[in-house]
């Protein structure tokens, strides 16, 4: 897996980036709703200073007429910072007009789109961008009226703001992001350790186990579980293995004192029927010790079903062209056709004397019963794929289960204890392959009748 | 190649039943042998670190310190005797497991005495002579290991490269009897027996082959055991 890949699909990556997001969707909408506050505070109360100053010069108009109220804002003007000499203050501004838009006081240039009818507010940009916030009214005798505030301070103040919050949002974000990648990253090291663990599980030498801290949290309890379970499961694989080799070593010690015993019996010399029933019984021995050895084989096998880690790379190809040597003066001798397709090179995780066991224990099969058909295939394919088949009477389909089944005979006239197949079976599934059997040569699309189907010929077994 | 042992080998014989260890003592004693006996594990892994032998007979489930560990501790300390693995743990898996931790060989109890004989002179005579030499020949054959032929009063024998294999591992072990075993795990690199008669019919093409236009046989059969070259005299 590539790094890019890897860091795409990992939970704890998207964790992280999930956290940086929320965060920075978050402090946005703080932030922009404490600005929009601030500025609508500072405006009211700019807002206010100015209707205070509107009210007094429409009071000063009442009662001493446009003169009167010329000179009062000439006075104020007097007061105000001087626009040209920069941020002494905020700037007063007013424009006094009569009803035919002459100008009779004040220092804005022109009227804003703004009706003194109702006395709107509002706010309106000067010369040199400067920002002015007003309110407009009509007096008697149709004047028009206009008192001013340049807001330029406020404004700066409320864009540093902007631009504090939005430094201020940046550093959030790439802290949450910082934090949640160490968190991540750390989230990360203890599942690829617990991962590793279970990867290592059953391989030669790796009695591996998850870390547990002494932090106790979620991970460590999961850790804890596993090692738990593995210990059991050690335990259980040990035991088994232990029983198998008792139940091994306490049948054959003693079946090789009875065969000892035989032996020294049958040197003394004994009359000839005597002798042949010992040397049957020497037989009958030998028997049971191959079938307590399949059936252990067996079990060992299934024990291990599908554990691939402990399993070395081989090359199937190899052990497959060994073995049909070993069968091709077999097939000449009975005038069979022993037909071998075996690819070049099939590699595959397994046990190459385990392989070997299911490759003898088909062609044995198919030697032994598949014989009349007088052509037997062993084909082995890259995947791994290997098929064994005869042309020879076949297995009716409502068998074809229950002969991998252990002491069940594919064939009545077999002789054998019924293990040959179950033991191919477990072979094959303890390299997490499957195995079925079907006719080598099928009844056809158009068969029907029963006489039809007995037209079958052969037992295909495909392993892969 | 055959020229007889003068003395009998050193055995050792690392066995914690007594019966099972009678059985051997009396199987060797067939051969005029004998063997120093230790009954566990440790005794046998000091004899076995102290006195040169020329074999070791090792039980694998042992009291104190069993087998496998036994052979992987002498060849951790660079002690390479042969040492013939004899246990009751038969199968394909056991018997990798005791090749993989050193073992030269490994017999399954119960053994055939032939086969034990056998095998102990396997051993042995690999030991000593450990490279054959590049014309090996026996009675009136004649293996070119190098050219791969092999002729029998001169007379040229075709033989397939796995009869030549069969053939030439005979050789190594002229005068003894090979098993069925042991052609089929050194031949063949398979660790069990196939129930059809495979092995019988791969000797009998080579027995063929070798006795065309001859009157006496190149190779006889012993009964319950194995093959051996007849080793006939060179007229």
């Amino acid at each position: 897996m590539t790094a890019a890949l890897r860091l795409r699909s990992s939970l704890v990556v998207a964790v992280a980036v999930r956290v940086a997001l929320a965060t920075a969707i978050t402090t946005a909408l703080v932030f922009a709703a404490l600005w929009v506050e601030m500025r609508q505070a500072s405006r009211d109360l700019v807002q206010g200073a100015i209707d205070t100053d509107l009210a007094g010069l429409v009071d000063a108009y009442g009662s001493h007429g446009p003169q009167g109220l010329a000179d009062r804002i000439g006075e104020r003007l007097a007061f105000s910072p001087d626009p040209a000499q920069g941020n002494g203050g905020e700037v007063l501004f007013y424009r006094l007009e009569d009803a035919g838009g002459r100008v009779l006081a004040g220092n804005l240039a022109a009227w804003p789109q703004a009706r003194a009818e109702v006395s709107e507010a509002g706010e309106m940009r000067i010369a040199g961008g400067v920002p002015v916030q007003y309110r407009v009214t009509l007096l008697r005798g149709r004047m028009r009226l206009l008192v001013g505030r340049s807001v330029a301070a406020r404004e700066a103040m409320l864009g540093r703001m902007a631009a504090l919050f939005g430094v201020a949002l940046v550093a959030l974000v790439a802290l949450a992001w910082g934090i949640g990648r160490v968190a991540a990253r750390s989230l990360g090291r203890r599942i690829a350790a617990i991962n590793a663990v279970f990867g290592s599980f059953g391989r030669e030498g790796a009695g591996d186990r998850a870390p547990v801290s002494h932090r106790g949290d979620e991970i460590d309890a999961l850790s804890g579980h596993l090692n738990t379970v593995l210990d059991r499961i050690a335990l259980l694989l040990v035991a088994r293995k232990e029983l198998s080799d008792a139940i091994a070593h306490e049948t054959r010690s003693p079946l090789m004192h009875i065969g000892a015993r035989i032996a020294r019996a049958r040197a003394t010399g004994l009359e000839a029927g005597a002798d042949q029933q010992l040397d049957a019984a020497q037989g009958d021995i030998r028997n049971l010790q191959r079938m307590l050895d399949t059936l252990l084989d067996i079990a060992s096998s299934e024990a291990q079903r599908g554990e691939m880690n402990s399993l070395p790379e081989m090359d199937l190809a190899e052990v497959a062209s060994r073995l049909a040597e070993l069968y091709e003066p077999t097939a000449e001798d009975m005038g069979i056709t022993f037909i071998a397709r075996i690819a070049p090179h099939v590699p595959m995780r397994g046990e190459p004397v385990q392989m070997s066991s299911l490759i003898v224990n088909l062609l044995d099969n198919a030697f032994k019963y598949g014989a009349d058909g007088r052509i037997i295939r062993l084909i082995v394919e890259p995947g791994p794929r290997l098929v064994v088949e005869d042309e020879g009477t076949g297995i009716p389909p409502e068998r074809r289960e229950a002969i991998f089944e252990r002491f069940t005979r594919a064939h009545q006239r077999g002789k054998g204890h019924g293990l040959g197949l179950a033991l191919v079976r477990a072979i094959a599934e303890r390299h997490g392959l499957a195995i079925k059997v079907e006719s080598t040569i099928p009844a056809g699309p158009d068969a029907g009748s029963q006489e039809d189907h007995e037209q079958a010929k052969g037992a295909r077994f495909v392993v892969g | 190649m055959s020229a007889p042992t003068i003395l009998p080998p050193r055995i050792l014989l690392v066995e914690d039943e007594a019966d099972s260890a009678a059985l051997v003592m009396e199987t060797l004693a067939g051969e005029g042998w004998t063997a120093d006996w230790c009954d566990n594990g440790e005794a046998g892994l000091r004899a076995a670190a102290v006195q040169p032998y020329d074999v070791i007979i090792l039980d694998r489930m042992l009291p104190q310190i069993e087998g496998l560990s036994i052979v992987r501790r002498l060849r951790a300390a660079g002690i390479s005797v042969p040492v013939l693995m004899l246990s009751a743990l038969a199968r394909g898996e056991n018997r990798a497991e005791g090749l993989d931790a050193g073992a030269d060989d490994y017999l399954a109890k119960p053994f055939e005495s032939v086969e034990l004989i056998a095998r102990l002179r396997a051993l042995i005579r690999r030991a000593t002579n450990a490279t054959p030499g590049a014309v090996m020949i026996y009675g009136d054959i004649e293996l070119h290991v190098k050219a791969r032929n092999a002729h029998r009063q001169g007379k040229h024998v075709a033989l397939s490269p796995r009869e030549f294999e069969i053939l030439k591992f005979m050789m190594d072990h002229a005068g003894d009897i090979v098993t069925r075993e042991m052609l089929l795990r050194e031949v063949w690199n398979l660790a069990f027996d196939p129930q059809t008669n495979v092995i019988d019919v791969s000797m009998s093409r080579l027995r063929q082959r070798l006795d065309e236009g001859f009157d006496t046989p190149a190779i006889e059969t012993v009964r319950g055991a194995g093959y051996r070259l007849v080793g006939g005299l060179v007229p």
